[in-house]
Parts: structure tokens; sequence; C-alpha cells
């Protein structure tokens, strides 16, 4: 619905988007994504700030003809979101002491509480597709987190539907092929 | 089209145990998280929300003025030019731009599409001598009045500046020097806070830590007020002033954390533990223990499990 009025706004010509339109129709879009694809470390605030300054910086090249609004959006929130996470492994290197390296290990541990329980398995579930091409965890995450249709991802994308699902299979398999590393690591030998 | 696979949280009986996993995993996730409707308040209000420079055409409007312009100098009308400029300024003057623009040259817009042209109309070497023939004293032409938005604009667009410095080209030098030009134009800017953000993480990725330090005190003034990631930046003031044997301040530092960063399980463990050891190296022995002891019971498979041990000893 957003989309189709933010498209028959600049189609129609009546008036330019401006910053504030696109932040209405869809700064809800780009937390979620920004959500998903930064998993919990990633602080949404931050990141829906920054995402919106560079949408004021490029907004004005940004034609209709040239793609679909939220495509675009979705390009700057998944650039956004990787910087984020890389700055954020490079910092922790950076900074890293035997310990916190050793907090990049998966631990063994198991919590009774449920929260604890729960954020573990987010956190596990984000370490594992953190080392996974960026293409296919993006396709896992708006497949199985999002819950998004093949033709949703690919228009957010720009791919085909059937190359999506190419995607999706092959996120698939290696996630959990690097699902089952982590939890043979948690084993321990 | 309908999925051609099932997604893993719906499969009600998993092939096999990978896929179950799997499954648990990605029920576990649940809703994605949001913003409270503050924060996307304070959001609006950071970005200043001001309509947006340029559009479709903009690169019309922004090159056909300069090209018209070279075509009348080629012609010999320089001087005609030169007597309408110095009576009135550039018509294309950033609208934002607080310093005053008396002369004729093509000024470079922000905008991405008006880049191109405005720089090859630049080249041409007339273009210097005119701008020297026809270019007033600065304190002869008066400063346009500068709305709020119009300086809120220029703060975004120095800040944008730094972070795509630091974020996007590593280059962390650049960025700093970029907000030092920040900071003395805005003193007291809207964006103030986040530049602070930024200037702390570029100080951090190249190590300047008695400088960071530095930072964190004047933002621990007002207790890290309107400063985005607030909790994180407090555990990250607790560590490094722990590195630098300051005991008593770390603990202060980590007290706030551990107030605030009940959110974040990752922020709540480094500040607990962080306090723990702070208070304990400060002499509050019964305090510190009584920190890694909790910790030691909410974390029991932790990070920092072993350190928590040879504190306590």
């Amino acid at each position: 619905m957003a989309e189709a009025l933010a498209q028959t706004m600049t189609q129609t010509g009546a008036a330019p988007l401006t910053l504030d339109d696109v932040f209405r129709l869809h700064s809800k879009d780009v937390l979620r994504w920004a959500a998903r694809l930064g998993g919990p470390e990633v602080e949404l605030q931050d990141v829906l700030q920054e995402v919106f300054l560079t949408v004021h910086q490029e907004l004005p090249g940004w034609k209709p003809r040239t793609g679909k609004l939220t495509t675009w959006l979705f390009r700057i929130t998944q650039n956004t979101v990787r910087h984020r996470r890389r700055r954020e492994r490079f910092r922790r290197w950076l900074k890293g002491s035997g310990d916190d390296v050793a907090g990049e290990l998966p631990s063994n541990a198991l919590s009774a509480d449920e929260a604890l329980a729960q954020r573990q398995s987010q956190e596990r579930f984000y370490r594992v597709l953190d080392g996974m091409n960026e293409k296919y965890r993006t396709v896992l995450v708006l497949f199985e987190l999002e819950a998004m249709s093949g033709e949703d991802i690919g228009a957010l994308l720009g791919a085909k539907p059937a190359t999506v699902w190419v995607w999706v299979h092959r996120a698939r398999a290696d996630f959990l092929k690097r699902m089952q590393v982590l939890l043979e690591k948690e084993r321990g030998p | 089209m309908i999925a051609p696979v099932k997604r893993w949280a719906e499969e009600a009986t998993p092939a096999d145990e990978a896929t179950r996993i799997a499954g648990e995993w990605s029920r576990a996730m649940g809703p994605a998280q949001g913003l409270s409707a503050s924060a996307l308040a304070q959001v609006r209000a950071q970005l200043g929300m001001v309509p947006v420079t340029g559009g479709p055409w903009s690169w019309v409007t922004s090159t056909v003025p300069t090209a018209l312009l070279f075509i009348l100098l080629g012609a010999g009308g320089y001087h005609w030019l030169a007597r309408a400029n110095a009576e009135a300024p550039s018509p294309r003057v950033a609208p934002w731009s607080v310093e005053p623009m008396p002369t004729v040259l093509p000024v470079l817009h922000v905008g991405p599409v008006e880049r191109a042209p405005c720089e090859m109309a630049v080249k041409p070497k007339p273009k210097r001598a005119v701008a020297k023939a026809v270019a007033p004293p600065v304190a002869a032409v008066a400063p346009e009045p500068v709305s709020e938005s119009d300086s809120l604009l220029e703060e975004s667009r120095l800040l944008g500046m730094a972070m795509r410095l630091l974020r996007r080209e590593l280059d962390a030098k650049g960025s700093l020097s970029t907000l030092d030009g920040y900071f003395a134009r805005f003193p007291t800017g809207k964006l103030e806070r986040d530049a602070r953000s930024v200037q702390l993480d570029a100080l951090l990725s190249l190590d300047r830590k008695e400088e960071a330090l530095k930072v964190f005190d004047l933002l621990a003034v007002d207790n890290f007020k309107g400063m985005p990631r607030a909790p994180e930046l407090r555990v990250v003031q607790g560590e490094l002033l722990l590195r630098e044997e300051r005991y008593p301040e770390a603990s202060v530092a980590f007290d706030g954390a551990v107030r605030s960063a009940e959110g974040s399980l990752d922020l709540f463990e480094r500040a607990l533990v962080g306090r723990g050891i702070a208070r304990v190296r400060s002499g509050d022995r019964a305090g510190g223990n009584a920190d890694l002891a909790r910790y030691l019971v909410r974390f029991p498979g932790g990070r920092f499990v072993h350190q928590a041990h040879a504190e306590m000893k």
C-alpha cells in the first residue's frame, strides 16, 4: 500500500518525494529489515538514522524509473547493517583480549531461564548466519524469519523468483551445515 | 507461486535432527523488535525532516546558469556579468550555507546528480580571473539569514560526511577532521550528540584512548543524556577506565551501565563483570565479590568466568 502510494506520488509528478514522505511510509519496513538482518547486536535507532541520512543525501538522484522505492531502501538498509556488523567485528577484534576472543566461541552452558534460552537460540542463529555469504544470509532471513514469498523477496532484491528459490535452497543447505559444525563445537571433543 | 519448500518453523514433522533444531531456533526468533514512538520521534528530530534539495530536474537548474555564464564570457560579456554579480549574490548559493557567497563561482551542491555537471563547468581557466575581478570584499556582502532547518541540513551533511568517511572509507582521521569542523561550526548543534558518538568510534578505531576518555568525561557530565547507544558507551567507558587502572571511576561508569543495559544481554554481562572487577580493585571487596557471584550465577558459561573466579580469590 505504502509502496503503491509512493509510486503514485512520484509517477503523477504531483510533488517529488520528500524525506518526510519516505520516513512516514517506510520507517517501519526499514526497522524490521534492520532488526532481522542485524540481529540482537544492532542498535536499531542508529541504523534507522544512518539509513535515512543516506536517503536524504541520495533522494534527489533517485528516480521511480530506476526501480522500486522499497528495493532501493532495502539496499541502503542492507549496506548499513553490513557495515555496522563489520565494524562491530573489527572493533571486537581490535579491543579483544583473550577473554573477548573466547567469548566468540560458543558457550556450552544452558540456563534454566526460558528467556535466556530463547536469547541463546537467537544468538546461535545469528552466529551461524554471520559466517554465511551476504546474499544467502539475506535471502534466508527474508524467507525463514520474515516469512516473505519468493516474489516479494525477488522484488526487494531485484531478482527473479526462480533465482530466489535457488538461493533459498543453497542458503538453507549452507545454514544447516554451519549449524551442525557449531553444535559439534558446543558439544566439545 | 507457492514456496517450493516449507519454512523450518512450519515443519510439523522435520525430516532430520538438523531441520528440527533449525525450526526450534527460528521459532525462538519471535517478531522483529521495533522502536518506541519516542525513539522514532527522536530520529525524526535528529534528521530534521527538512525539505530535500534538488530533484529530478535539479541538474538542469544547476547546469544551465553555469553554461550560460561561460557562453556569455566567451562572447566577451563578462564586464556586464561582473557588474551584475557585484550587485547581487549568486542565486545558486546553497540555501543552507552560512557563509556569504558573493562570487560567480559555481557552488558544488550536495546532491549526487548535480556534482558531475558542476565539476565539468568548473574546469575552464577564465573562471578564476573573472571570480577575482568580480568578487567584492566578503565584509561588503551581508550574509543571508540562516534558518534553523538550513543549519540543520548543513549539520546533517557534515555528520553524514564524517560517518561515511569512517564507516565506508575506513578513514578515521578524515572523519575526525570533518567532525572538528562540525564542532567548530556547531558547538551546540542539534546533532552534537550523534557527532560525539561518531567521534568516539573514530578515536577508538585509531586506538586514541586518552582522547576518547576525555570525550567520555564530557558526556558523563550530564549522564550521556540524549546519546545514541548510551548503554554501550557507558560499558566502553568503563572498560577503558579499567584498563587505565582508574578503578573508582570505572566502577561508577559500570554502575550506570548495569542500570541501563538490562535490555542487552551482551552489554549487561560486560557491565556486571566490569563493575565487580572495578569494585574489588578499588577496595570494595564485598561489593565486588557480590557482583562477581551474581555474574557467575547469571552467566555460568559466560565469557568472563575465569576472570571472575580469579578476581574473587
